[in-house]
């Protein structure tokens, strides 16, 4: 393609974005337009984190030849999914399909705009036949692309949420506070939930390995909300990783974060509740201190019963230089461990009807001979199931440990 | 094609999969496109649900754990030698046998298999079908236990005739609706001992097979009946009967009564585990049945809107779904797929209703 062709076609794209904003079928017209001009066999376009949400959202999807394979959508999502994870450099790559004796090749290409992923565009080919040229008319659109998704998603009126540049990237650095989620394999039985109401959240979870190889679990929640609770909530998280690392008791790791953050709490006149368990697998047995959280939840899946793990403590930030308490729970194998935020047994139904901790352990015990993280599914559907269309008012937050 | 509870069923809708009745002979046709007419007369033949086509979610491949063929045979037979039995004690257990071996079979080969369809039935076919798939459940959860071939059969067995008693049972006991009085309760919960004495006389089948019949209805915890067995007392495949008894019924409906979903029969399950049942069998059965059954449409958190496509044994909440809409309300299209085992930044918050795609 002669670079004067590339020029037209820029134009051509440039002058469509330009509508993004009023007009949802611009992204196909435009996907339509690459592939004709590339002469590719099929174009997609992938709006990331579309409504300030989470995942992503396909734009646009358009084919130029009917033997495609069925399964191209799934496999497009999933070479999409990848690219905007991770960016590589450009080139096509052969995607394993059985396909008797045709080659698809795809590039992916992620979209930043503003040092952020906006999204991605896909491009598929059938025949191996790739023109060479197609790689440099990608770079060449690529940031008037981006900047056209960065447009759509942040200012265009078919997007009903605008989200605030600031409070973006905060989501996205407390997003990166989670524990990277993992599905269970055998000795690994911990999952974990955390729905935030708003933009970001005041509720902290952490799970980590000490170096003597105890499982650590903290969750707390500042008093407040919106980028100041946020605040707390990463200085209480670099605070505990720090004092906890070494595997020091949960009573020691709670008096070493209140001396620590203390002052500074008082001054701005807030609190954090804060719940630290060292959780040892082989002897399976819990220890655990308080700073004012709700007690976490044992349900004993061979008998049924449960009850709730209650230790008093003052809130980080409640009184000075103040010595916590220490307990030990002897676990046994197939009972679930349930900690959580006030905003799982508060949440409220249409009728203004809190959710309540009976109905935890309803549901916690009608799933207590599945994983962890079915246990976490399980209950997130139910909660989700009883909010329904009701505003979720707080961060609802859990973590759910199974004994084996 | 997916389950549509009877009341959501509409004229112009398509048979996903045939309707059988007691003796196995077609009602409904799959691929029949219904009407009015059909739709009343399904109500009054007590059918709660029905599998219907539907284009709109695409292609669904829902394969049952055995073949129909093997199922409508089971139940033949299992009618036949029911309404002999009492008469003729001798009588030749070839065919049964047979179709107890083809079930053994057929599951053996499918061990990765889970139990996506719910077995949907016409009242008047209530016992036999409900025998053939107590059986079928009985076994699935039997070989995932890992008993040999020669257990299999006498479970297989026991279960097709664990309600053989109920011959000896006034009709108007058994069809009630209301709650049964102190003398009618007495005499229902006599066809365990009855189906025991009618068992047990058969000389080509183990004493154990009776011994499924009579302790069908005893509790894990020793509160059931008719002899109060509790924990190892009862009988070992009369414990594994006494689960998938619950779960059919509970989950296949009868006139009258809701059909509770996959995951709502399993959660009541699990919940009277070590109560009514024997926790060891609840670990076992709950990981055979698909807790989001291929056809299920459900919202992700994503707000986008989905259809289950596939179910995977060891993640049961993260089956393999299809994107139809997107969280503005818009279409798909060509719609693509997800693991959800894969993408757990994913996940179901709502199953969603008849008619809310």
């Amino acid at each position: 393609m002669s670079e004067v062709r590339k020029d037209k076609l820029l134009y051509r794209i440039c002058s469509l974005l330009l509508k993004a904003h009023e007009e949802p079928g611009v992204f196909e017209q435009i996907a339509e337009q690459l592939c004709r001009n590339l002469q590719v066999s099929c174009c997609s376009i992938w709006l990331a984190k579309p409504n300030g949400g989470v995942g992503q959202q396909r734009l646009a999807f358009s084919v130029a030849e009917d033997n495609l394979p069925p399964d191209l959508p799934t496999l497009d999502f999933k070479a999409t999914l990848q690219a905007m994870k991770r960016e590589g450099a450009l080139k096509w790559q052969e995607s394993q399909v059985d396909m008797e004796k045709q080659r698809l090749l795809s590039l992916t290409k992620p979209l930043s705009s503003h040092g952020d992923v906006v999204g991605a565009i896909c491009l598929w080919s059938v025949d191996g036949a790739v023109d060479k040229n197609v790689i440099s008319s990608v770079n060449l659109i690529a940031a008037d692309l981006a900047l056209g998704l960065h447009n759509y998603r942040n200012f265009s009126v078919l997007n009903q949420r605008r989200l605030n540049k600031e409070l973006e990237i905060a989501k996205q650095i407390q997003t990166s506070f989670l524990p990277k989620k993992a599905l269970q394999h055998a000795g690994n039985t911990i999952a974990f939930q955390s729905m935030t109401a708003h933009e970001v959240g005041g509720d902290y979870l952490d799970l980590f390995r000490t170096q003597n190889k105890l499982l650590g679990i903290a969750l707390g929640d500042v008093m407040g909300k919106g980028i100041p609770a946020a605040l707390w909530v990463a200085m209480s998280r670099v605070t505990l990783r720090t004092v906890a690392k070494s595997g020091a008791q949960p009573h020691v790791v709670l008096e070493e974060i209140n001396r620590t953050l203390y002052g500074d709490l008082v001054e701005q006149g807030t609190i954090v509740t804060l719940l630290y368990a060292l959780y040892e697998p082989v002897k399976k047995v819990l220890l655990l201190s308080n700073a004012g959280h709700l007690p976490p939840l044992v349900f004993h899946s061979t008998t049924g019963q449960y009850e709730l793990l209650k230790v008093k403590g003052p809130y980080i930030g409640g009184i000075e230089n103040r010595k916590y308490q220490l307990v030990g729970v002897q676990l046994m194998a197939g009972d679930v461990v349930l900690f959580y935020s006030d905003g799982l047994t508060e949440a409220t139904n249409s009728n203004g009807e809190q959710f309540g901790i009976h109905n935890v352990v309803d549901i916690v015990g009608k799933n207590s001979l599945f994983d962890a993280q079915q246990i976490v599914d399980s209950l997130t559907l139910h909660i989700s199931q009883y909010i329904g269309n009701c505003q979720q008012e707080d961060d609802i937050t859990f973590a759910c440990l199974k004994v084996r | 094609m997916r389950a549509v509870s009877i009341e959501k069923v509409e004229p112009g809708m398509q048979v996903g999969r045939a309707i059988y009745g007691a003796s196995g002979e077609t009602l409904l046709a799959a691929g029949v496109i219904l009407t009015s007419r059909y739709i009343d007369r399904l109500k009054e033949l007590g059918l709660v649900a029905l599998y219907i086509v539907d284009e709109s979610v695409g292609d669904l491949q829902v394969d049952d754990v055995v073949s129909e063929k093997t199922r409508l045979e089971a139940i033949k037979v299992t009618k036949k030698a029911m309404e002999n039995i009492r008469l003729n004690p001798t009588l030749n257990l070839a065919s049964i046998n047979e179709a107890v071996n083809d079930i053994i079979n057929e599951l053996l080969n499918n061990r990765d298999m889970m139990v996506n369809l719910v077995d949907i039935r016409a009242m008047n076919d209530y016992t036999f079908g409900h025998s053939v798939n107590v059986a079928i459940l009985s076994l699935i959860t039997a070989i995932t236990m890992g008993f040999d071939k020669d257990k299999l059969r006498i479970i297989g067995a026991g279960a097709l005739f664990h309600d053989v008693g109920k011959i000896a049972v006034p009709e108007n006991i058994l069809i009630k609706a209301t709650p049964l009085t102190d003398d009618e309760e007495e005499l229902f919960k006599q066809h365990t001992t009855i189906g025991f004495n009618i068992l047990r006389k058969i000389e080509s089948f183990s004493l154990q097979v009776a011994h499924v019949a009579l302790q069908h209805h005893e509790r894990y915890d020793g509160q059931g009946y008719p002899r109060q067995l509790r924990g190892d007392e009862i009988n070992e495949f009369a414990r594994i009967v006494t689960v998938s008894d619950l779960y059919d019924r509970l989950s296949s409906g009868r006139a009258g009564r809701a059909r509770l979903s996959s995951l709502q029969t399993v959660e009541l399950i699990i919940a009277n585990s070590g109560k009514f049942f024997d926790p060891e069998v609840v670990e076992h059965f709950i990981h055979t049945i698909a807790l989001f059954p291929v056809g299920t449409l459900v919202m992700l958190n994503t707000q986008e809107k989905a259809v289950v496509v596939e179910t995977i044994k060891k993640y049961p909440t993260r089956p393999r779904v299809r994107l139809l809409m997107n969280s503005q309300g818009t279409r798909i299209n060509p719609p693509y797929e997800m693991e959800l085992a894969s993408n757990l930044d994913f996940y179901i918050i709502r199953i969603l209703e008849e008619g809310e795609l």
